[in-house]
């Protein structure tokens, strides 16, 4: 089994809305794969359906061999699989701290030294520790996300548009992290920023209104322009 | 100003036995957006379950610890039947836990009888002694105490524990703690029955506080317990308790120096804190995600 994450013709309704109508594609283990396609098109209810925040009315979802579609969303989570969710999901009322001590599944040596590496990637949230997530600025808020996610041992991140709202050097260490984490951790990574994502990602998955229409390597992608101005509206 | 020392205290009093019923009502709404009209029911519960544990075991400590006890347990059933069924639904929630208050006050009536019940302060906690001229009744005193200790221990366990500080998360954002791995729901369970053994607490707390009560009690008190929460704002636990205090001297004084406005003086206390501050009190305006 060389895919940690299999979606098999999943479907998914929002109230009576027909959002995923066949979402179907796998991601292999220790790459990041982006998640590509234009506005709406359904990238953001896809990690939605499988992190179990959304329902699919049809269709199967293996995490590690492992059927996961139609659990909790907490179990989900412990299975190793860490969320940035679009909006960023940070709680204006609690700290920095307090959201890196929440995030925490374990208070072990390796967690620790993982805190210790986040910081250092992101230093603006060291300076930020005892500040109130509703008075971070949008960048300080995207990395506190993308933090809490990388702070444990995960074997899978779902990450919805990253790169929004960061600072060009932000974006640099964004990437440097994910290239990083390559190899130990396997990466699903939704973005706009097509040029970003080339930067990071070796294969590529594209859904247009709710259905997966490609999937192959970033180096296949980079060179077919037809299909860039088909999904994804870059000449 | 002797007068003046007694209507104080005897308003902290009362103050903290509505802190005890409000903290509960404040959590379960502030975390789960759940209006529970049920919680009164509780209350009285704790206060028949508790004097009679009491007047059973000649032990107070014994009567408390039931009243309390018979709070979890009616709020761990109550969570379990009830309340799940109807998570994010606030119209069912008022109808359903409007008919639970219903249905306990009526229970009550059938296990304790429709009498009146009476309550008296053990021996340790009766009487009074006097402080100059202010005349300190024992009893009065004790709640108060009672009352700033849980508030203290509250504080303490929202502010300073981790199981808080999932609290505090899943009042912003449920949602979110789900993501992070942590059962939402557990965390819903726990602060019901929480907030229902604080009301049953309060309720036995109150017996000898009144001498004389009916399950009628439920209700008088759950309203205060309302207009407290307005007042006060969802987001605080001191805010709670300071609303709380607010609303006890408010009702002392007014009694005593201008009985005409008794009936008012909730109502009024509600309107201009609603005017000067919307959010409440302690309230705070979120700043957007
Ligand atoms: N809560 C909702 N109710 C109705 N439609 C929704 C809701 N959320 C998303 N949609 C619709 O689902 C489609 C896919 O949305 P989304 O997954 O957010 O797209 P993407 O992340 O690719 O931009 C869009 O057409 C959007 O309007
Ligand atoms: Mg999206």
């Amino acid at each position: 089994m060389s895919e940690l994450l299999r979606l098999e013709a999943v479907q998914t309704y929002i109230g009576q809305f027909h959002i995923l109508k066949g979402v179907t594609f796998e991601v292999p283990r220790g790459t990041v794969t982006a998640l590509l396609g234009r506005n709406g098109a359904g990238k953001t209810t896809t990690l939605r359906t499988v992190m179990g925040l959304l329902r699919p009315s049809a269709g199967r979802i293996w995490f590690n061999g492992t059927e996961i579609h139609g659990r909790p969303t907490h179990v989900i989570s412990r299975l190793g699989i860490g969320y940035v969710p679009e909006d960023m999901g940070i709680f204006p009322n609690l700290t920095v701290a307090e959201h890196m001590q929440l995030a925490m599944h374990a208070e072990d040596a390796m967690t620790r030294e993982r805190l210790a590496w986040v910081l250092d990637l992101f230093s603006d949230l060291k300076k930020a520790w005892r500040k109130p997530g509703g008075t971070l600025s949008g960048g300080q808020k995207q990395m506190l996300a993308i933090a809490r996610a990388y702070v444990n041992r995960n074997a899978l991140l779902l990450i919805d548009e990253p790169s929004k709202g960061l600072a060009p050097v932000m974006v640099a260490a964004l990437i440097d992290s994910l290239n990083a984490l390559k190899g130990e951790t396997t990466v699903l990574l939704v973005e706009q920023n097509v040029i970003m994502a080339a930067q990071v990602a070796s294969h590529v998955v594209i859904i247009d209104d709710g259905r997966t229409v490609h999937h192959g390597t970033m180096a296949e992608l980079a060179q077919d322009e037809a299909l860039k101005r088909r999904y994804l509206g870059i000449a | 100003m002797d007068l003046w020392w007694s209507l104080t205290i005897n308003g902290l009093a009362t103050g903290f036995l509505i802190f005890l019923l409000a903290a509960g009502l404040s959590l379960i709404f502030g975390l789960m957006g759940v209006l529970n009209f049920a919680h009164g029911g509780v209350f009285a519960w704790g206060a028949y379950a508790g004097i009679w544990a009491y007047a059973a075991s000649g032990n107070f400590a014994i009567g408390v610890a039931c009243g309390a006890l018979a709070g979890a347990v009616l709020g761990f059933i109550l969570e379990k039947t009830m309340i799940t069924p109807v998570y994010g639904n606030h119209l069912q929630q008022i109808l359903i836990t409007l008919g639970v208050m219903i249905v306990l006050g009526e229970l009550i009536k059938t296990v304790f009888g429709a009498n009146p019940q009476g309550a008296q302060p053990p021996r340790w906690l009766a009487g009074s002694f006097t402080v100059g001229d202010v005349v300190m009744i024992k009893y009065r005193l004790f709640v108060i105490a009672a009352g700033a200790l849980v508030l203290a221990l509250l504080y303490m366990l929202i502010h300073r524990t981790k199981f808080g500080l999932l609290v505090r998360a899943g009042v912003a954002n449920r949602e979110m703690v789900e993501i992070l791995g942590y059962d939402i729901r557990n965390v819903f369970l726990f602060v019901f029955v929480l907030g229902s053994a604080l009301a049953g607490l309060g309720g036995v707390l109150m017996g000898p506080y009144v001498g004389v009560f009916t399950p009628a009690i439920g209700m008088e008190y759950q309203l205060l317990a309302f207009v407290v929460v307005v007042i006060g704002g969802m987001e605080s636990i001191l805010g709670t308790a300071a609303a709380a205090l607010l609303v006890g001297l408010a009702n002392a004084y007014v009694a005593y120096y201008v009985p005409p406005l008794t009936a008012a003086v909730n109502m009024l206390l509600m309107i201009s804190v609603l005017a000067l501050r919307p959010e409440g009190l302690f309230g705070v305006n979120r700043g957007e995600n």
